[in-house]
């Protein structure tokens, strides 16, 4: 697998997992009503029950804020790298590539 | 000429920078145009009033009617407040379906019922618990006395005048009666012209609802206390409103109605949605000076701060959580005035900030707003759904 296919996949596999984590938080915690008990606040809220919430958010944050701008950025690193591998491969080993003309 | 030697590592560094640089320019054109429009393209349709969508929420909502709330379901560690979450639910929810009765005359009949439902709840004996452990005597029981009960009485007295204006005859008519002519009564006699929320609390948004369960129960009934509220209002410009700002002031001395707390957002964005049922002209300054003094905009999302400039304060069950130095309840609370007023491009802005960080999720035919519970899905449902004109038939 070439870099740029690699990476592509990489940053495909975060976003898929993201949004399935989100997908089953989100039911979870509309099923059992649970984040505004955790913006009341207070004592009474068990410890695992805000830990899930807490990642409720910082998830929803990504998916729902950051998620385009990552697809975006990706994508656009895996056309950067796709370009520059052709370039290269046009022009031979790196090693061979060593001088170009000053204009 | 002489041949410049460009190496694999400079070639190397080249590439990188510019795949930092495109990416990084992706990244934040991604995150500035993307996000705001995904979750603001409803946004047109709460604004027209659209059946599809409020008809979603109003089931969500009258889902939560159909299992009662037990004390259970709201746990904010102070049983005052569990109460208030209580009372919100039903009272927002019946707002919400009087809104959209009126918008779309078809649902009257099958919204009125609910409106009843919600109403019902609001004077059971648990709901009203938490009034009446505050004051020491019961709200309806204690009518012709002189106790203020503001919150109690003047958000049911909304939710009845509301339901009145839909239907005359309604059950609870009689009673819209004896609690209009009890707030009136104690109004002209407080030398404030304000009523107390609890014993030596007061709060001008509660008397908000007070003046706007009165304006919407003359238009309902055909009554008029024109020149009550006048003059309500004329004191609230001259007393309850911060000079500086325009804002009202959260709470005042219940003995002589001077500032106990800051202008701010909360209290202002709900107090003006209130009046909008009763003087249009001051629910409209209240607007203005909540959009020129706190609201903000970041990446396509509409926010409204809780505090204006130079005042710092922390968040508490009026405002809801502080991000940023916006409120919660603020922004929410503020989409009410931006369609009761108008604003069409700041509704969108809002309605995509709700969105976003509301989480709705539609269940089968109904919508919920997870991260509000009931009471947040109620108080959007009736804010979503505020009648531009100030609800008139």
């Amino acid at each position: 697998m070439t870099r740029s296919k690699r990476s592509l996949v990489s940053s495909a596999v975060v976003v898929a997992a993201a949004l399935v984590v989100h997908f089953l938080l989100i039911r979870w915690l509309a099923e059992r009503n649970v984040v505004e008990t955790i913006f009341a606040g207070g004592s009474h809220v068990p410890r695992g029950t805000a830990a899930l919430a807490l990642a409720f958010m910082v998830v929803r944050l990504f998916t729902a804020l950051l998620l385009p701008g990552v697809v975006l950025s990706a994508l656009g690193a895996w056309a950067v790298e796709r370009w520059a591998e052709k370039r290269d491969a046009a022009k031979g080993p790196p090693g061979d590539a060593g001088t170009s003309p000053n204009s | 000429m002489i041949p410049r030697v460009v190496g694999p590592n400079r070639r190397r560094w080249k590439r990188i920078l510019a795949r930092q640089l495109i990416c990084g320019a992706l990244f934040l054109a991604g995150l500035w145009t993307v996000p705001s429009w995904w979750w603001g393209r409803t946004a047109g349709a709460w604004y027209d009033g659209d059946e599809t969508e409020q008809g979603k929420l109003s089931r969500g909502v009258a889902a939560w009617l159909e299992a009662p709330l037990d004390g259970g379901r709201f746990r904010t560690g102070d049983p005052t407040f569990d109460g208030e979450w209580f009372f919100g639910t039903y009272m927002m929810a019946a707002m919400g379906f009087g809104q959209t009765a009126l918008e779309h005359p078809a649902w009257r009949a099958r919204h009125g019922a609910l409106m009843d439902r919600c109403i019902d709840r609001l004077l059971s004996p648990e709901v009203r618990r938490f009034d009446r452990e505050s004051w020491g005597a019961d709200a309806i029981e204690s009518l012709d006395g002189d106790g203020g009960h503001a919150a109690y009485l003047g958000y049911l007295n909304l939710a009845l005048s509301l339901r009145r204006l839909l239907d005359p005859g309604n059950k609870h008519a009689a009673l819209n009666d004896r609690i209009t002519a009890a707030l009136v009564r104690r109004i002209g006699k407080s030398p404030t012209m304000l009523l107390s929320t609890y014993p030596r609390e007061t709060y001008p948004v509660d008397n908000c609802a007070v003046i706007g369960s009165i304006g919407l129960y003359d238009r309902a009934a055909g009554a008029d206390h024109a020149a009550l509220i006048r003059r309500w209002s004329g004191r609230c410009r001259e007393r309850y409103v911060d000079l500086g700002t325009g804002l009202l002031y959260q709470a005042v001395d219940a003995r002589d109605g001077t500032p106990a707390d800051k202008p701010r957002g909360s209290g202002t964005a709900f107090g003006l949605y209130f009046l909008s049922f009763a003087d249009p002209a001051l629910s409209r300054d209240l607007y203005a000076a909540t959009k020129r003094e706190l609201a903000t905009t970041l990446l396509g999302f509409g926010a409204v701060r809780e505090y204006p400039a130079g005042c710092v304060g922390l968040g508490d069950i009026d405002s809801g959580p502080i991000v940023l130095g916006c409120g919660l309840s603020t922004t929410g609370f503020s989409i009410a005035g931006a369609r009761i007023h108008g604003d069409r491009p700041y509704f969108r802005r809002l309605v995509a900030t709700v969105c976003c960080f509301g989480a709705p999720l539609e269940k089968g035919d109904r919508l919920h707003f997870v991260t509000g519970g009931p009471l947040g899905d109620a108080i959007l449902f009736a804010m979503l759904t505020a009648q531009p004109g100030a609800a008139r038939p």
